[in-house]
């Protein structure tokens, strides 16, 4: 009994370890792979500049996209941090019933579940009803529309971990629910919040659907919220569909790239998330 | 100082009745103790007193709990200056996300107590207080007398600025008792307050208990006797939701009138 008992133990380990293996992996290869068939674009040139090549006139630089997406995501999430912190904020039991919270948290998954490119054509809609073309701000705004949910239902998963006792503390003490939500949820949930902000913000630069129609695409550098502007995941799009060596290699610089802007940002929420915990209650 | 008196007091949860008619006049300025064993409705009698059983989903409670004869569960009452006048010890104590002074100072910031109220909780915490008319002052001073009050001051006055979080159990359970007498409390509730503690906070939270009893009526849940009889002035019993029998402590302990009582004391009743 006590040999199945061990086998049983192990056998799960060994699944765990296995699953494991295949996520390192998997990053490993992506990484591996993209630096592999993008090494030989990657140049000062490419990230800093918009040059053109002098033989083919092709782009050399990506320094649009790399602007235009950290604009566009950018943008996207401070805009959707302002809908959604207030928003998981208010869908506490302080606030509404416990019905109304099922009810938006369903229609919460609802949008999460909504392919972006559903987004794309809500906001290229949009555009077209303002007689406006694609622009930053069209991005930004069917961006912020997209990180809303994500950040929303991490935030409030965030905030429901706080233990009750803290609230009662509050509460025990006079305090309002707006000062025991400001003062006491909120700075103890503002570690995991960053972390939300941080899986909106992975989601939001890398998504190509919802910015094709919105934000346009550009040679230049986006000089007004209302011009056209590129950005990596479309970039690497073009770039892919382009024949010849250089712009292959360039897609994949740029996929590069794209990857390093996200482990950047990780590890900055992180250090943030770090820093922020220092007063919250374990 | 204010008095506490309790009228017919029912509580339902989910529609079970869990307090089944309380009738309770607390004396002021002592030690009262609800014991009982687990699931008698301590706890639930306790956190209707300042109306933390509304933070639980579906609560009913009828019935009287007024301050001064004035009734907390009036729809008009002003259930913030009432929570005020009462300092709630949980049985674990939490910390707020703040500093070990921020913690103390939390009920007067949120109050927004000036430096003349703020000198006033002061002087009514210590005769001959220091005051002073700038509130950043006041607070810092109010702070130190709480600490002081609490037990803990000597432990925490070099790191004041350093997370709350960061203390040991013991000296939690103690800040949240600071944290209580600044804001001005006139009662200080204490849910099982040592039930976490290490034999030695126990010790100091109780010692504590007894110094402050002549200035504050203390309402606490025990399950363990010996501490009753270690601390209480005023002894409340309770069984299955029911107040079976409440009175002075030596006539509790040393003489109860109901056969529930004795047997519960004697060790039969569990």
């Amino acid at each position: 009994m006590l040999t199945w008992r061990k086998f049983v133990e192990k056998f799960w380990l060994g699944v765990m370890i296995a699953m494991l293996s295949v996520a390192i992996i998997s990053v490993l290869g992506i990484i591996g792979i993209v630096l592999w068939r993008g090494f030989g674009a990657l140049s000062f040139e490419m990230f800093f500049s918009l040059k053109f090549s002098p033989v083919t006139g092709e782009p050399v630089g990506i320094a649009n996209s790399i602007i235009g997406s950290a604009y566009l995501a950018g943008g996207g999430v401070i805009l959707a941090c302002f809908i959604s912190i207030p928003l998981a904020l208010v869908l506490q039991r302080e606030y509404l019933s416990e019905k109304v919270i099922t009810a938006v948290t369903i229609i919460l998954d609802v949008l999460w579940g909504i392919p972006s490119i559903v987004y794309g054509a809500i906001g290229y809609l949009i555009l077209m009803s303002c007689h406006q073309r694609a622009s930053l701000l069209g991005g930004i705004v069917t961006l912020a529309l997209l990180s809303v949910p994500i950040m929303t239902r991490a935030a409030m998963n965030v905030i429901s971990l706080v233990p009750v006792q803290l609230r009662e503390t509050s509460y025990g003490l006079g305090a309002t629910r707006w000062e025991t939500i400001s003062r006491v949820i909120f700075k103890q949930a503002l570690p995991g919040m960053a972390t939300a902000i941080m899986l909106a913000f992975g989601r939001a630069i890398g998504d190509t659907a919802a910015v094709l129609f919105t934000a346009g695409y550009s040679d230049k550098l986006p000089r007004s919220i209302m011009e056209g502007a590129a950005s990596l995941p479309i970039t690497i799009y073009y770039k892919l569909m382009m024949p010849g060596q250089l712009a292959q290699r360039q897609a994949y610089a740029a996929s590069f790239v794209l990857i390093l802007i996200v482990l950047i940002v990780s590890a900055i929420s992180r250090t943030i998330s770090n820093r922020l915990s220092k007063y919250t209650v374990k | 100082m204010s008095h506490l008196s309790i009228k017919d007091l029912h509580v339902y949860y989910e529609g079970v009745e869990t307090l089944k008619g309380i009738d309770l006049e607390i004396p002021d300025k002592s030690i009262v103790a609800i014991i009982g064993p687990s699931g008698c409705g301590k706890t639930t009698l306790l956190r209707s007193i300042n109306r933390l059983l509304e933070l639980s989903s579906d609560v009913k409670v009828t019935g009287r709990v007024e301050i001064d004869g004035e009734n907390i569960y009036d729809p008009k009452a002003d259930l913030i200056s009432l929570r005020k006048k009462m300092g709630f010890l949980s049985q674990r104590p939490f910390p707020l996300p703040c500093s070990i002074f921020d913690n103390v100072a939390y009920g007067p910031n949120i109050h927004r107590m000036d430096a003349e109220a703020i000198n006033a909780v002061a002087l009514s915490l210590e005769a001959g207080s220091k005051v002073s008319q700038n509130r950043k002052e006041a607070l810092a001073n109010l702070v130190e007398i709480c600490l002081k009050k609490a037990g803990l001051w000597e432990e925490v006055k070099e790191r004041l600025s350093s997370p709350a979080s960061r203390l040991s159990i013991g000296q939690q359970q103690r800040l949240s008792l600071a944290r209580a007498l600044a804001v001005g409390a006139e009662m200080i509730l204490g849910d099982e307050p040592t039930s976490a503690l290490d034999p030695i906070s126990t010790k100091q939270i109780e010692e504590q208990f007894k110094a402050l009893s002549s200035q504050y009526t203390i309402v606490m849940v025990t399950h363990i006797l010996r501490q009753a009889r270690r601390l209480a002035d005023y002894v409340v019993f309770m069984y299955l939701g029911e107040l079976i029998e409440h009175g002075p402590a030596a006539q509790i302990f040393n003489s109860p009138q109901k056969e529930m009582t004795r047997a519960y004391i004697k060790g039969d009743l569990s």
